[in-house]
C-alpha cells in the first residue's frame, strides 16, 4: 500500500509528545528528591501560578476574552480557602474544590457583562476589578485581615497539652518516597499534592479544548458568526468559559493560600494579574503546555534571577520584566510554544508529509 | 405546504432599504436560485433566515415554525445550514475541525463531559469519520489536517459547503458558492450541488451570478432588485422576462457616462 509509509511516520511522530510528557513527569517527580526544602518550597509556589495561567490561557488564548483581573479571582480563591479553613476546618482538598466553585460563580458574574463589552474595554473593566480588589479587602479588614493579613490556622493541642492556634501544615504520610526529616517530608508531600492537583487541571483543560465544546470556544474567538450559525450558543459558551477560567484561577489561589498559610491584601494586586498575563504570553497561546512553561519562566525570573540583581537595580525588576516581555513578543509572538511549533512545522515541511489525513483520524 | 415561506419581509439599515416586502416560497426538494444585481438584498435575506438580522416587518416560516421567534443558534438544529459569501471559517482550526464544527447541532456533550473526555470518544470518532467522508465527496480529504490559511478561495468555499453538510440540513443556503472558481470548476460545482441535493435529500436556496449554472440546476428562480422581487418562475420563464432583462442589461447602460 502506498499510504503505509506516511501513516507510519505520522504514528511515530505521535509518540514524540508522549515521550516528552513522560520526561517532564519524571523531572517533576524527581525535583523534590534532589532539591533542598527551600527550593522545593520555592518551586511549589510556581504551581498555583501555572494553574491560574492555565485558566487565563483558556479564556484569552482559546476564547479571545481578555482579562487583566485574574489576580483578583486568584485572591478570591485564596480568601475562600483561608476563611473556610479558619471557620470550619474542612480538609484541604475540599477547600480547593470549594474555592473553585466560588470562583466559578464569580467568573460567571464577570462573564455576563463581558458579553456586552469586548476587546480593550473588557481589558479596562477587568483592570478595574484587579485594582479595586486589594482596596475592597482592606475595606473589610475585620474579616480579611487587610494588609496585615490573615493567618490560616488550626486549633491543636501543643506539647504541653494546651489548645493553641497553629499554622496549617501538610502532614506527610509514612512513605518511603518522602524524606526521613519531618519538615522536609512535609515540603515534599505538599509539592506532590500540588503537582497532582495541577496535573488534573491541565488534563481536564486539554480534554476540554480538544472536544466539541473546545472547538466551539475556538470558533467563537475566531468567528462568532460561524459558531452561532453552526448552532453554538455563543453567550452561554462565553460565560461558561469565563466561569471555568475563574475556577482555575481560584484553584491557583487556594493552593497558594495553603502553601503560605497566610493571605493578605498585598499579595493580590494588579502586579499578580499582570504576572499571570506575562506567564500566558511568554508560554504562548493558545496552548496547554504554554501556561506551565510561562509560570516556570516567571518563577525562575522572580526567585532565581531577581535575587542576583544588585541592590540598586532591584526596584527596576518590573521594568526589566516588561522590557523582556516586549522583546519576546517581537521576537516570538507565539511565545515559547509558538517557537517550538514553528520549528516543528519547518521540520515537517522538510519531511513533506502532506498526505493521508485519514490515518490521523482516531 | 412549502418548506420555507418568506412573507412580506422588510429590512432597513438606517435610510437604506435592503429588503422591502419580499415574499416567496420554496418547496421541499427544490433547488431555488435567488438572483439579482449586487445590493439587491440577497445576502440580507440569508442573514434574516439565519437570524443574524432582524427584519422590521414580515414573517419567515420553516416547516411551519416561526423562525423570527428563535435566537440564531436555534436555527441549525431545525435543519437549516448555510455558507457565506465572504467566508466565515475559523482560522485557528484545521480544515477537518472546521468541518466538524458544523456538526455542533447534531451532537451532544457540554463542558463537563468534554473535560472528562471518555463520554465523548465514540461520538468524536463518528463525527470525524463523517467529516472525512464529506470532505472526500468534495475532493478535499487530502487537506483535512491543514490549517485553512493559505488555501485558495474556491477551496475555502467548498470547505464551507462541507461544514454546512455536517449539520445534516433539510435546507441548505449557499451564498455565491461559485465565486473564485474557474469555468471548469463552476460546471463541476453545478454537478456537485445536484448530486448533494439527491444524496442528502436537500432543499437548496442558491445565490449565484453564474447564469449558466443557475439556469442549469434550478427548479425555480427568484429575481430581486433593490430589495424587491421583480420576477419568479422556472428558469426559462425568467430568462425571457423583460423586467429581468432590463435589470441585468439596463444597469450598465444606466451607469455609463
Ligand atoms: N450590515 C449592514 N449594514 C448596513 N447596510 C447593509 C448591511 N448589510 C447589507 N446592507 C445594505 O443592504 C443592501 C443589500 O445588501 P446585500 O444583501 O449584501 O446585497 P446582495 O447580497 O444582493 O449583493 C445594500 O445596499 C447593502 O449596502
Ligand atoms: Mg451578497
Amino acid at each position: 500500500m502506498t499510504s503505509s509509509s506516511p501513516a507510519k511516520s505520522l504514528g511515530a511522530r505521535r509518540w514524540v509528545p508522549l515521550i516528552a510528557l513522560a520526561a517532564v513527569a519524571v523531572v517533576c517527580l524527581a525535583l523534590p528528591q534532589v532539591l533542598s526544602s527551600y527550593w522545593t518550597d520555592t518551586i511549589t509556589t510556581w504551581i498555583p501560578l501555572a494553574v491560574a495561567a492555565l485558566g487565563l490561557n483558556l479564556l484569552t488564548g482559546y476564547n479571545g476574552q481578555i482579562s487583566v483581573g485574574h489576580g483578583a479571582l486568584f485572591g478570591v480563591g485564596a480568601y475562600t480557602t483561608a476563611l473556610i479553613l479558619n471557620e470550619w476546618h474542612w480538609p484541604f482538598l475540599v477547600t480547593v474544590v470549594a474555592s473553585a466553585v466560588v470562583c466559578f460563580v464569580a467568573g460567571v458574574v464577570i462573564g455576563l457583562p463581558a458579553l456586552r463589552i469586548k476587546g480593550l474595554y473588557l481589558a479596562l473593566v477587568t483592570l478595574a476589578v484587579a485594582t479595586l480588589f486589594p482596596q475592597i479587602l482592606e475595606q473589610f479588614s475585620d474579616t480579611t485581615g487587610g494588609s496585615a493579613g490573615l493567618g490560616i490556622t488550626n486549633r491543636e493541642l501543643n506539647r504541653r497539652g494546651v489548645m493553641t492556634d497553629r499554622s496549617i501544615r501538610f502532614e506527610p504520610p509514612d512513605l518511603a518516597l518522602l524524606s526521613a526529616d519531618d519538615a522536609k517530608a512535609s515540603s515534599q508531600w505538599r509539592y506532590y499534592i500540588f503537582l497532582l492537583v495541577a496535573a488534573i487541571c491541565f488534563l481536564l483543560v486539554r480534554n476540554l479544548v480538544n472536544s466539541r465544546a473546545g472547538r466551539s470556544i475556538i470558533a467563537i474567538r475566531d468567528n462568532e458568526t460561524a459558531a452561532e450559525v453552526s448552532g453554538v450558543n455563543v453567550a452561554a459558551a462565553k460565560v461558561f468559559t469565563f466561569g471555568i477560567s475563574a475556577a482555575l484561577a481560584g484553584i491557583g489561589g487556594s493552593l497558594s493560600a495553603l502553601e503560605l498559610a497566610r493571605v493578605s491584601s498585598g499579595t493580590f494586586t494588579l502586579v499578580l494579574s499582570l504576572n499571570l498575563l506575562v506567564a500566558v504570553v511568554v508560554g504562548g497561546t493558545p496552548s496547554i503546555a504554554g501556561p506551565a512553561i510561562g509560570a516556570v519562566f516567571l518563577g525562575f525570573f522572580t526567585n532565581v534571577i531577581t535575587p542576583e540583581f544588585p541592590e540598586d537595580v532591584k526596584p527596576l525588576t518590573p521594568l526589566i520584566l516588561g522590557v523582556l516581555l516586549v522583546v519576546l513578543m517581537l521576537a516570538a509572538p507565539g511565545g515559547i510554544v509558538g517557537m517550538y511549533r514553528q520549528l516543528q512545522a519547518r521540520l515537517a515541511a522538510r519531511r513533506a508529509i502532506s498526505q493521508t489525513a485519514i490515518s490521523q483520524v482516531p | 405546504m412549502p418548506l420555507l415561506e418568506v412573507t412580506d419581509v422588510g429590512v432597513r439599515f438606517g435610510g437604506v432599504v435592503a429588503l422591502a416586502g419580499l415574499s416567496f416560497t420554496i418547496d421541499e426538494g427544490q433547488v431555488c436560485a435567488l438572483i439579482g444585481p449586487n445590493g439587491a438584498g440577497k445576502t440580507t435575506l440569508f442573514n434574516v433566515v439565519s437570524r443574524l438580522y432582524h427584519p422590521t416587518e414580515g414573517s419567515v416560516r420553516f416547516a411551519d415554525i416561526d423562525l423570527l421567534g428563535l435566537p440564531p443558534h436555534r436555527i441549525a438544529p431545525l435543519g437549516i445550514a448555510r455558507t457565506f459569501q465572504n467566508l466565515a471559517l475559523v482560522p485557528g482550526l484545521s480544515v477537518l475541525d472546521n468541518v466538524v464544527v458544523g456538526s455542533h447541532s447534531r451532537t451532544s456533550g457540554g463542558f463537563w463531559a468534554a473535560a472528562l473526555w471518555f463520554p465523548q470518544i465514540k461520538q468524536e470518532r463518528a463525527v470525524r469519520a463523517r467529516a472525512m467522508e464529506i470532505l472526500s465527496s468534495l475532493h478535499l480529504d487530502h487537506l483535512a489536517l491543514r490549517p485553512c490559511a493559505g488555501l485558495p478561495y474556491g477551496t475555502l468555499k467548498r470547505i464551507e459547503i462541507a461544514r454546512a453538510l455536517m449539520a445534516e440540513p433539510r435546507l441548505l443556503l449557499m451564498d455565491e458558492p461559485a465565486s473564485g472558481l474557474t469555468h471548469g470548476e463552476v460546471d463541476e460545482l453545478g454537478e456537485v450541488i445536484r448530486r448533494l441535493r439527491n444524496e442528502h435529500s436537500l432543499t437548496v436556496l442558491l445565490v449565484e451570478h453564474h447564469m449558466g449554472m443557475v439556469m442549469g440546476i434550478s427548479d425555480k428562480v427568484v429575481v430581486m432588485e433593490l430589495g424587491r422581487k421583480i420576477a419568479e418562475g422556472a428558469p426559462a420563464e425568467v430568462q425571457t422576462n423583460p423586467r429581468v432583462i432590463a435589470a441585468y442589461l439596463g444597469e450598465p447602460v444606466a451607469d455609463a457616462p
